[in-house]
């Protein structure tokens, strides 16, 4: 993508934003002028909110967030892949190959190596024992062997650290977009993406990908990015999407609509569906109970949030 | 037998199944879950048709106890003890394969079950704590843990053993996913030794186990584009019981899922669901509305099967190092 086109992603931005939330979130006069405030007022709109199919719970999202296995993976597995391709020779003789069997002991040196982890991360590791840290191992090997089995093992390949979440400030506003980004490659066209995901639907994987553009390009004005690339190992499938303007503008479209939704909650419509049965909301929302065809408040119980049921689970967006 | 003396008589195994074949049945397989999803008048608009290894099993049993369970807006009972065995036996081979080995299995399991946030069974467990349901749990997962670590250990490195590996298909331009979680993989294309599909069993052995391995076989193979070598069942206190995978254990399993796709859109469809009475009536959700279930037994007749299975993403087409 040319420069060009990254100014002109940035006013579409700029302006849509504009449009919906008004002087809401909006740094220098008028905003937020300290920090605190700043942190406070900030909207921060991560890649899987833009995947939520129903208004009104992307108005408002679940705060419900637990360090498990499931949740850590993703992270812990990018400190062992840096370390394994860290390990490779500067310059590998042909054919050289990232050893899968070497993904245990390079988990366990990881585990061993505080200094490269990201503070609450790490805090949580050491709280869990020996046979938990396993547990917490054997889920890192498996998403790393998926990887390294769709990606092969290119040496150029740089994985992302961890420590620095792919966030970026919307210029000018309180507004913080996040996307999952999981490694990066630098061609003569430009840089190349890596998303790994689960996400089921082609168009929830368009908006992933156009999430991580934006914010590595237009927010950031940094980089060219060529193409983005998703990986999704459970389907042995890679998935690439060139970098033009209807990518970028559906990104752009997606997080307008959604700060749209999260600052104006009380207009956001519900969208009753099989997932009401999980929803934090559920409680509250008549159209989701009569829906599941139930008062409100009867099904809230241990699974309210917590999807059980594969068939709710298609709109989960991305697998960590 | 120790798995990794299995192994080394594995280790001259050669993929049976050429790419041609498997392409072909790829295709077969496509063709005809198009045709059964266009036959069953499912809406295309509710999404993709789910077919995982537990509906399947599921539907083996009872018709009518699968969709009620699908139907299902409050929590599933909570897990028996010979459910929370299944997990723990998945848990224990996983710790020992990556960690090297178990030092008591009550606190191993406690551990390892908070690490994966699944406090549903940490709660069960403390409800048995000082009950009979407590000691007989604590009895069976001692024994689970002592076999575990008497056939997994010494696993050598080279397998690249990986657990609670996902593998999923989409077919029929996507309105069909196919889902499993295999709970060991060994080998494979990306490293130096033949692929091994593993399933972990805490129970009796039954012959839907085999179709279930089959079922792996097929799934992890339409994955990676290449079929594994071997795919085996493992019981506690027992050898792997492995299959050679040829087309013909593919086609066996590709069978056996075309009639479940062909089920499950019927009964998505609207079309009544029929009730087969068995031990499963114990944990049914309808059990108390149904003629034809027998006096329920508590849910401790058998393990369900091994848990909900993640689902993940369809496939897209066009392949090619990124």
């Amino acid at each position: 993508m040319v420069s060009s086109a990254a100014t002109r992603v940035a006013a579409r931005l700029e302006a849509g934003l504009d449009e919906v939330l008004g002087d809401a979130h909006r740094r220098g006069p008028g905003g937020p002028g300290r920090s605190a405030d700043l942190r406070r007022d900030r909207l921060v709109i991560r890649s899987h909110d833009l995947l939520e199919p129903c208004p009104r719970r992307a108005s408002r999202p679940a705060d419900d967030y637990e360090d498990r296995v499931v949740t850590t993976r993703r992270r812990v597995g990018l400190l062992v892949l840096r370390r394994l391709w860290g390990e490779a020779p500067p310059v590998p003789p042909r054919g050289w190959r990232v050893d899968p069997g070497a993904l245990g002991p390079t988990v366990r040196a990881v585990f061993d190596t505080p200094d490269v982890w990201p503070l609450q991360l790490w805090e949580w590791t050491r709280s869990l024992d020996q046979a938990g840290r396993a547990a917490l191992a054997a889920g890192v090997v498996t998403w790393c062997d998926g990887v390294i089995r769709l990606v092969g093992t290119a040496r150029d390949v740089s994985w992302c650290d961890p420590s620095l979440p792919i966030r970026r400030d919307v210029p000018g506003r309180a507004v913080g977009l996040a996307a999952t980004l999981d490694a990066t490659r630098r061609t003569m066209e430009g840089e190349r993406l890596l998303v790994v995901t689960g996400a089921a639907s082609p168009t929830a994987r368009r908006v992933l990908a156009g999430q991580a553009v934006l914010v590595r390009t237009a927010v950031a004005r940094r980089d060219r990015v060529a193409r983005v690339t998703l990986a999704m190992p459970p389907s042995g499938q890679l998935e690439h999407h060139v970098v033009d303007d209807a990518l970028l503008d559906l990104a752009v479209d997606r997080v307008v609509e959604h700060a749209a939704l999260r600052v104006r909650p009380d207009d956001a419509p519900p969208r009753p569906s099989r997932s009401c049965v999980h929803c934090h909301l559920l409680d509250e929302c008549d159209a989701g109970s009569e829906h599941l065809g139930c008062r409100p408040g009867v099904v809230a119980g241990p699974a309210a949030g917590r999807p059980v049921d594969d068939q709710d689970r298609r709109h989960q967006g991305t697998s960590t | 037998m120790r798995v990794n003396d299995w192994l080394v008589e594995l280790l001259s195994s050669e993929p049976q199944v050429r790419r041609e074949e498997l392409s072909e049945l790829r295709d077969a397989i496509d063709a005809e879950a198009t045709s059964l999803l266009d036959a069953s008048g499912v809406p295309v608009d509710d999404g993709p048709v789910v077919v995982s290894k537990s509906r399947l099993a599921q539907l083996d049993r009872c018709e009518r106890s699968t969709v009620a369970s699908w139907e299902a807006t409050t929590p599933p009972e909570p897990p028996s003890v010979s459910a929370l065995a299944g997990r723990a036996l998945d848990h224990f081979v996983a710790q020992v394969l990556v960690g090297g080995r178990l030092r008591e299995s009550s606190h191993d399991l406690r551990a390892a079950l908070v690490a994966h946030g699944d406090h549903e069974a940490l709660g069960r467990i403390d409800e048995w704590e000082g009950g009979d349901d407590g000691v007989e749990f604590d009895r069976c997962i001692d024994g689970l843990a002592a076999a575990v670590l008497d056939a997994w250990t010494g696993v050598d490195p080279s397998w690249a053993p990986r657990t609670q590996v996902p593998a999923v298909t989409a077919l029929a331009g996507g309105r069909l996913r196919v889902s499993g979680v295999v709970d060991v993989e060994l080998g494979g294309p990306h490293t130096t030794r033949p692929g091994v599909v593993v399933e972990v069993k805490s129970g009796a052995a039954a012959a839907s186990h085999r179709h279930e391995t089959y079922l792996y076989g097929l799934l992890v193979a339409l994955r990676d584009g290449t079929a594994p070598a071997v795919v085996a069942q493992w019981y506690p206190g027992t050898a792997p019981a492995g299959v050679a995978v040829t087309i013909g254990v593919l086609e066996a399993a590709a069978e056996r899922l075309l009639a479940g796709v062909r089920q499950w859109s019927r009964l998505l469809a609207g079309a009544p669901p029929s009730a087969s009475p068995g031990v499963w009536c114990g944990w049914c959700r309808v059990q108390e509305d149904c003629d034809v279930a027998p006096v329920a037994d508590g849910g401790k007749a058998v393990a369900v099967g091994d848990g909900d299975e993640a689902e993940y993403t369809p496939e897209v087409e066009g392949e090619q190092p990124w």
